[in-house]
């Protein structure tokens, strides 16, 4: 699999992903180059303590885009509470209150929707635990426009629904457990992966 | 089937809409505006870019249900509470104390922000002595200000954003139903002038000191955006308050001898002198 074209890391996650994100987080080093954007279900009304408790565990600052910031290598971004979080042409984020999408706001389809059509071959998306079917099909989009799609093994998920949901709909590049996740991201960088 | 745009599709369609009714959608934000034609698309008859072609030249309703919807807000009453909190010991309280309340929201859109603000303002007993315009490109939208209309998909969450600004009080003491829907106290609408017109174009009756302007920049490009900043600056008063969604830091556009950071967390801005 040609992984020298990867540019870029999106991860989403639900239900049972929080331990998941967080070993992720702790292993990627502070030079890691790339980008991480990381589209994660969470409260609507709770906009702080999210971001401070993956920082516990991450070598990197975590940042909550406001609209219209600039995507820039190195940096670990969150989808913000409440607002859907949506990759536009020129490679900036944008935000809206679009209704919910399966129920969610942020909405994991929305985002790997956007960076699919934004990044193109150049992404590699991530999907990790959780309980209902949102980014399914933002992993097919990834997957139609040539990104590598890479879901958490459902046999060590909490919730294995949106893994399973993404397999049933679109092929799946890798099928890996979190352990195997990490190694994969720290070495697309190196072009070891 | 899944209803499809493509880049060229859609830009087709804002072309269409500027040639047909001299509206200019170029300078919002494309992946909002095409996701909320899709959006709309999937909802009317006018289901694939060839029929909204054809909605658009002959069906002055459809293109009023795309303008009804630009700004494709789902929000509660109360959003981000955190900043309802502080509205009356950070905002209203620094404007001096003289002076009448004057205040705009543009864009008013689905008035989640405007029904909270009267309220709001109605608890404070400031309601009355308050001048508040609300103005909109939408007649749809502010028809249904004018009514109280509140769209029913947002009740729950309004109701729990109204406990969480404040424990001891109710939705219902507001807001009552009627068949499928619910309205506002319509007494709390009654000095309220309503304006057609988007935040650009519009003429106000009076300076505003304080403009609410949440979630609305979102959607436009970064040329828009500091053409509204532009037109904002020139409407508040000095030392006026404005203020803008949580996520909506208009302090990276040039806004140096215009406004100042009031509050950071909240994105609320006073107009500097």
């Amino acid at each position: 699999m040609a992984v020298q074209r990867i540019k870029y890391i999106v991860i989403g996650g639900s239900a049972g992903s929080f331990r998941g994100v967080t070993k992720i987080l702790s292993k990627i080093p502070k030079d890691y180059p790339l980008p991480v954007i990381l589209c994660l279900h969470r409260l609507k009304h709770v906009r702080s303590g999210f971001v401070e408790a993956l920082e516990l565990k991450s070598n990197l600052p975590i940042v909550e885009p406001s609209d219209k910031m600039n995507i820039q290598k190195g940096k670990i971004y969150l989808a913000p509470a409440n607002y859907h979080l949506i990759v536009e042409l020129g490679n900036t984020f944008a935000l809206s209150t679009f209704d919910n999408v399966n129920h969610s706001r942020p909405a994991i389809d929305l985002t790997f929707e956007s960076s699919a059509r934004v990044f193109r071959n150049k992404m590699a998306g991530i999907m990790l635990s959780g309980a209902n079917k949102d980014g399914a099909k933002g992993m097919r989009s990834v997957h139609i426009n040539g990104g590598i799609t890479i879901i958490q093994n459902p046999s060590e998920c909490q919730a294995r629904t949106m893994p399973e949901a993404a397999n049933k709909i679109t092929k799946i590049d890798h099928v890996y457990s979190v352990d195997q996740i990490i190694n994969y991201i720290l070495k697309i960088p190196y072009n070891e992966a | 089937m899944k209803t499809t745009l493509s880049i060229l599709q859609y830009r087709d369609i804002i072309d269409s809409i500027n040639v047909t009714y001299g509206i200019n959608l170029k300078q919002h934000a494309m992946s909002s505006l095409r996701q909320h034609l899709l959006i709309v698309m999937e909802k009317s008859k006018y289901s694939n870019p060839t029929l909204v072609a054809k909605g658009i030249k002959e069906d002055k309703q459809f293109l009023e249900q795309i303008i009804s919807c630009l700004y494709c807000e789902h929000i509660s009453l109360f959003r981000d509470p955190a900043m309802w909190r502080i509205l009356k010991p950070q905002v209203i309280d620094t404007l001096p104390k003289s002076v009448q309340l004057k205040i705009w929201i543009p864009e008013v859109s689905q008035a989640s922000d405007y029904y909270s603000l009267v309220i709001i303002l109605k608890k404070l007993g400031l309601l009355a002595k308050s001048k508040i315009v609300i103005s909109d490109e939408s007649r749809i939208n502010l028809d249904k200000c004018k009514q109280g209309e509140i769209d029913s998909n947002i009740i729950n969450t309004s109701e729990s954003n109204i406990k969480r600004f404040d424990a001891g009080d109710d939705l219902y003491n507001y807001v009552s139903q009627s068949g499928r829907k619910f309205y506002i106290d319509k007494s709390l609408l009654k000095t309220t002038i309503i304006s057609k017109g988007g935040v650009l174009d519009i003429d106000l009756p009076f300076k505003p000191n304080l403009v609410l302007f949440r979630n609305k920049m979102i959607y436009f490009n970064p040329v828009k955006e500091q053409k509204v900043i532009n037109k904002l600056h020139k409407e508040i008063v000095g030392g006026g308050i404005l203020i803008t969604g949580v996520k909506e830091d208009i302090s990276t556009f040039e806004i140096r001898g215009k406004f100042k950071i009031h509050n950071k967390d909240e994105q609320i801005y006073k107009r500097s002198y």
